[in-house]
């Protein structure tokens, strides 16, 4: 009877003492955003293109796919077309992006363009339409927002407007990149 | 002092309440102080490493040398913290130091930082040594209000030696602080303890005083806590027990100054009627044999009224303490038989075995009372024939004694009797209600033995027949001094 009394009375103290001596170990614990870093990029000649990085995720690569304007020439800095921009994407990712571990979910074109079709009326307003000559129906989620974001990112800068792809099968219902994260406040 | 007496006690239940404080105090100041050091670290180093990985422009994808390149300048810059920097994209990986991957980092930091691009870190502890993780995603501005990660996750991985030893400086701090807190804690314990015990000592000491019959003992009452109702206890107690002790005395000193007077207001009469039954016996021859009967039976009766008064008498005597040794030195041989002579014991009832020579110092007339009456009780309740041996021997405590051995050849003593043979007035036999003996023969017996620094004892021989033994010692203190 008096050993649990003095058992419970010298319990808080050694409970206490063993909380640990030192500095011990955390879980992963959140700390701020990301670091929001500049992108080497030349305005209107890089274009993004978007392949998978191997744990899944998808990243953009930058490619001077534009045309660089000259100091006196009658060439003027134009970025590269929607067209070229998602054909090149199709081409999959160049030798230096393979040895990061880049990959590509899109399969590879044997024949047919990519088009960018002319609004049809009463369409979504802020929406393209991509003719691209693959099945799009039965395309995996990456490789659909592989074609999605490239697209966007090279239609508008920020990449907000809505795609949709129309394929050898019919066409998809009009999608978003889903990779943007609302920007920092810096 | 005991090994758990109540001064250990306290003062071990004082330090344990110490300990507990200081303790705790300690071990929560030490947590929150520890909790607030490493926080600050932490979060400046996050902040610092985020500010320094935005300094740098990234081309993606990059070849492995110019990403190196890039991780050492966020190396470089990392100052004052000596951080080495890992970049991981893709496969690629590369860092400031000389592997490229970092053992420290977990799965778990990996995980969080591909999944979800928000700076995180995470604390591990390898080889005994603390490491700061902190996992920095990357992103770039794509937009107005959006932006994309890059794939590319920046971690830096810091030794928290400073911290450390910072954090070790706080234990040692909060440990030297608690051990005073424990030396000042034994004061405030002794001196409680001590004013516990005190109160307790004198208990124990006043108890001790009126166990040994000082019955006026009181303590003093300090203070109105518990030991101070303890001691009133002990007064009030003491006190009552006083006047019952007093009250008991009174009246048993009463009933002997009662029985000492009856005696002695019979004694005149009794000298009076003892002198007519003589002059009545002698004429007893010329009246007629009835009236002769009846008048011898009144004058027999009469001499064992007159023992009885005596004895009771002198009884008294040894109630009142009046009784008085007057000791003289005679050889103990001779003393008995003048005693058995002028009791006309000399017929072959007696068995005398008198060795000469045992010169002792005692009281003849009492030493005399004591013989007689032995010998007439063994002669009244036994029977014949009664040895009345001598000797002296070692006494079990070393001095000489005088051993007076009065045994007689009748039924013995009964064991239920054994205890109470030297009681007053106690008879053997409830239906003898009338023996020829006052009944204090015994009783008187034992407190002249008393009286001389002896003892007496009554027992059975193996052989049968009842044995008294008396010893006294040889010098009685009298004698000594």
């Amino acid at each position: 009877m008096r050993q649990a009394r003095w058992a419970l009375a010298a319990w808080p103290v050694a409970a206490l003492l063993l909380a640990g001596c030192g500095i011990r170990e955390t879980d992963v614990i959140e700390a701020g955003g990301p670091a929001t870093v500049e992108h080497f990029s030349r305005n209107g000649v890089d274009s993004l293109l978007f392949y998978r990085l191997p744990h899944g995720e998808l990243t953009p690569v930058s490619r001077p796919l534009g045309t660089e304007g000259q100091f006196g020439s009658s060439y003027q800095t134009r970025p590269a077309s929607t067209e070229k921009v998602i054909a090149a994407l199709f081409s999959g990712p160049s030798q230096a992006e393979k040895g990061a571990g880049l990959t590509t979910s899109l399969p590879r074109i044997t024949s047919g363009t990519v088009r960018l079709l002319p609004r049809k009326p009463g369409a979504e307003p802020g929406g393209i339409s991509l003719s691209v000559p693959v099945a799009v129906r039965d395309l995996a989620e990456t490789a659909t927002q592989q074609l999605v974001c490239t697209a966007a990112y090279s239609a508008v800068g920020d990449g907000s407007v809505r795609v949709q792809l129309v394929g050898q099968d019919g066409e998809t219902a009009f999608g978003t990149c889903r990779l943007s994260i609302p920007a920092g406040d810096e | 002092m005991r090994a758990f007496g109540l001064r250990t006690r306290l003062v071990l239940a004082f330090l344990l309440v110490a300990v507990v404080g200081a303790g705790t105090t300690a071990a929560l100041t030490y947590r929150e102080a520890r909790t607030a050091l490493l926080k600050t670290a932490q979060d400046t180093a996050v902040s610092s490493f985020r500010e320094q990985v935005q300094l740098n422009t990234f081309t993606f994808p990059s070849d492995v040398g110019n990403l190196e390149a890039n991780l050492r300048d966020i190396a470089r810059k990392g100052k004052p913290r000596p951080w080495i920097v890992f970049a991981e994209y893709g496969t690629l990986r590369a860092s400031s130091g000389t592997s490229p991957v970092s053992g420290v980092i977990t799965p778990g930091l990996r995980r969080a930082a591909l999944s979800n691009p928000r700076g995180a870190f995470e604390r591990v502890v390898k080889d005994g040594v603390p490491y700061l993780t902190i996992a920095m995603p990357t992103v770039f501005r794509a937009g107005q209000h959006s932006a994309l990660p890059l794939g590319l996750v920046v971690y830096a991985v810091m030794r928290m030696s400073d911290e450390q030893i910072n954090v070790d400086a706080l234990l040692t701090a909060a440990r030297d602080g608690a051990l005073p807190g424990l030396a000042v804690a034994l004061l405030p314990g002794l001196l409680a303890a001590r004013s516990v015990l005190r109160p307790v000592r004198e208990l124990h000491r006043a108890a001790r005083s009126m166990g040994s019959g000082k019955l006026d003992t009181r303590i003093e009452v300090r203070g109105k806590d518990e030991l101070a109702d303890l001691a009133h206890t002990f007064n009030e107690s003491a006190a009552n027990l006083e006047h019952s002790v007093k009250e008991l005395r009174r009246a048993e000193a009463r009933a002997r100054r009662f029985a000492s007077d009856v005696s002695h207001e019979l004694r005149t009469p009794l000298a009076g009627m003892l002198a007519v039954t003589e002059v009545l016996d002698e004429d007893a021859g010329h009246l007629d044999s009835d009236t002769a009967r009846a008048v011898r039976l009144i004058s027999a009766e009469t001499g064992k009224l007159a023992v009885l008064v005596e004895d009771l008498i002198e009884i008294s005597r040894f109630d009142a303490r009046a009784a008085e040794l007057n000791t003289d030195e005679l050889d103990a041989a001779e003393a008995i038989r003048k005693t058995l002579v002028n009791r006309h014991w000399t017929d072959g009832r007696i068995v005398p075995e008198l060795p000469e020579g045992i010169r002792v110092r005692l009281d003849p007339r009492r030493f005399d009372v004591v013989v007689a009456n032995l010998v007439g009780n063994a002669l009244r309740h036994g029977a014949a024939p009664v040895a009345v041996r001598l000797r002296s021997e070692t006494g079990s405590d070393g001095t000489p004694v005088l051993i007076t051995e009065v045994a007689d050849s009748g039924p013995g003593i009964a064991p239920d009797v054994l205890p109470h043979i030297f009681d007053r007035f106690y008879k053997a036999d409830a239906a003898r209600t009338r023996s020829a003996g006052s009944g204090l023969g015994l009783a008187i017996a034992a407190e002249n033995v008393r009286l001389h620094g002896g003892r007496i004892r009554a027992g059975n021989r193996p052989e049968g027949g009842a044995v008294f033994t008396v010893e006294i010692p040889l010098f009685t203190e009298g004698a000594t001094e």
